[in-house]
């Protein structure tokens, strides 16, 4: 099984983790930018995220042999701080970095005018900058909040298959089904989605243009989810191709629109083995345990 | 120079030689070409680098993941800054500027603001290729198109030297030490952009900030802590330029040290901390 979680933050989570989601078949990720728990108060605060989005954080899954990709955005709950808005200037030069694969997350968390103007704003930088979106959607009054997320879409005038809308569930795939948008869910531990209820969502709409992530993050969730829905789907009677096809094909096709994904092997990584940074010297003492 | 491979910042020099080596050539000499003619086409093309040149490594047989020698993209983003400051700094006569044109001085204080946003501004890859650009001008310090200008000291104190370790002047430049130093404002704008790759814990960084530039630029602290580090981090020492020269009794001192700490942790002692206890034993 080989997977390509579409929207994960692994800047919240542990080398351990990333052992593990090799193991399990995960090679790539696209982490997006969004807020860290604790509120940002500058533009400065989001550079120097963004910056290790595309820097550190990529070097790091690398040591474990994971193509690691970003997606960049204000998101939508620190949309309603007019310091963090600021860094609505900066995002373009982040939009043109290796590895940037769409503009996300955006869309709405409270639906306020603020996030309503931030979120049209990024989608028109997502069309100059000729990238996909990754789009959230509420928790809270989801269903309103899903319909009005489609009509900024719309508006925006970015062609559907550009658009990948996440977080959905039994009342809302529908509407983004049928809008010829990419439908997005998130597999967790006890909210959102889970496992067979996402494969049921599979067996009534079919695999085409639908995306299963584990959207992990410092909260409670579980990196692995996306083998676990992969492995409900063989139970379930779903194919190997199937399950190629929803957890790398589909999200591969998505992000690939970019193009700016790379899903070869990280060069020189054994699994199981130490990252050699090269092949003169021999046993190595390496990152995952030293710091110098 | 035969068996010594040739880094990121040699080939930058070697646009011919280069060349082959990249995905799409085309778009190399398009964008060298417009770099020199606009810079403010420098940014974007730096950041197109990796997509358009390729990001595979220089020696894949014995640096199979770019570390030591550097990629590709680079020696391509190296060569953008070289077409840039010829460019920049081009004058008839290196004493004599004439009357109306800039000063090469200012030329340099010009690519010195450039380089340093393009570090700030810049992904891990594009921070490379700023260190190995700037690897580049001290290698090419000596032909004839030159960047002039007044050299900067190389002694320097560092303010984190520890009070009990003698300020002993760096070593000075030898025959045996072919680089030569960068005019002022470049060497100025350089040394804090090396500083910070080498307080990075990406191999790649750590290892493009102890080329050639910081042979020649680095105060003898940092540099001996750079080499330190590299043993720590695992990367080979054939990343570190003009090694034999720059070692001194201090860092035979601090490689001995090791050694002791790895014996006494009953540890092996890799290689490359060998070879420093070699090197250093003179
Ligand atoms: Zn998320």
């Amino acid at each position: 099984m080989r997977i390509l979680d579409p929207h994960i933050h692994m800047t919240s989570r542990t080398t351990d983790d990333y052992e593990a989601m090799y193991a399990a078949g995960v090679r790539a990720v696209v982490e997006p930018a969004f807020w860290l728990g604790q509120p940002r108060t500058s533009a400065a605060s989001f550079t120097d995220y963004f910056d290790s989005l595309v820097g550190w954080e990529r070097f790091r899954a690398a040591q474990f042999g994971i193509r690691h990709h970003a997606a960049i955005a204000l998101n939508p709950k620190e949309a309603n701080d007019p310091r963090c808005r600021e860094v609505l200037t900066e995002i373009p030069r982040y939009l043109l970095k290796d590895g940037v694969v769409a503009v996300g997350e955006v869309g709405f968390d409270s639906m306020t005018p603020a996030e309503d103007e931030a979120f049209a704003a990024q989608l028109e930088l997502a069309r100059d900058a000729d990238l996909p979106v990754l789009v959230h959607t509420p928790h809270r009054d989801k269903l309103a909040g899903t319909r009005r997320t489609l009509d900024v879409v719309r508006e925006s005038g970015l062609p559907p298959e550009r658009v990948l809308v996440d977080h959905l569930n039994e009342t809302t795939v529908a509407l983004v089904h049928d809008a010829g948008m990419w439908a997005g869910f998130s597999v967790y531990p006890d909210t959102k989605m889970d496992e067979r209820r996402t494969v049921a969502l599979l067996r009534e709409y079919g695999t085409t243009r639908m995306i299963v992530n584990s959207a992990a993050d410092w909260g409670r969730s579980d990196p692995l989810k996306t083998a676990r829905t992969g492995r409900e789907m063989l139970a379930a009677g779903f194919s190997d191709d199937d399950v190629d096809q929803v957890l790398w094909r589909n999200p591969a096709e998505f992000y690939g629109q970019s193009g700016n994904l790379v899903l070869d092997p990280v060069p020189g990584f054994v699994a199981g083995e130490p990252p050699a940074p090269g092949v003169e010297f021999e046993g190595s003492s390496v990152l995952r345990g030293v710091r110098a | 120079m035969t068996g010594v491979p040739r880094s990121a910042g040699d080939l930058a020099l070697d646009p011919a030689a280069l060349r082959p080596l990249l995905r799409n050539p085309g778009w190399f000499d398009t964008a060298r070409a417009a770099v020199a003619a606009d810079p403010s086409a420098l940014p974007r093309a730096f950041a197109l680098a990796g997509r358009r040149a390729g990001r595979g490594p220089l020696h894949p047989a014995t640096d199979p993941a770019g570390v030591v020698h550097g990629t590709v993209d680079d020696a391509a983003r190296a060569a953008l800054v070289v077409a840039l400051a010829t460019v920049d700094t081009r004058t008839p006569h290196h004493d004599v500027p004439r009357p109306g044109t800039h000063s090469p001085e200012i030329a340099a204080t010009e690519l010195a603001t450039r380089l340093t946003t393009l570090y700030h501004q810049g992904d891990t890859a594009e921070r490379r290729g700023v260190l190995r650009a700037l690897d580049a001008l001290v290698v090419r310090g000596s032909a004839p198109t030159a960047l002039t200008g007044h050299a900067v000291p190389r002694e320097r104190t560092a303010p984190s030297r520890s009070p009990r370790t003698p300020l002993e002047p760096d070593v000075p430049g030898t025959s045996a030490t072919p680089a030569s130093s960068l005019p002022e404002p470049l060497a100025t704008a350089g040394i804090p952009l090396a500083e910070d790759a080498l307080r990075a814990n990406d191999t790649s960084l750590v290892a493009a900030a102890v080329g050639p530039f910081g042979a020649r630029h680095l105060d003898a602290h940092t540099w001996r802590h750079a080499v330190l580090k590299l043993v720590f981090l695992g990367v080979p020492l054939d990343a570190v330029a003009h090694l034999d020269e720059r070692a001194d009794a201090e860092l035979a001192r601090m490689a001995r040290d090791l050694a002791a700490e790895r014996r006494a942790a009953g540890r092996d002692i890799p290689p490359d901390l060998t070879r420093l206890l070699r090197i250093t034993k003179e």
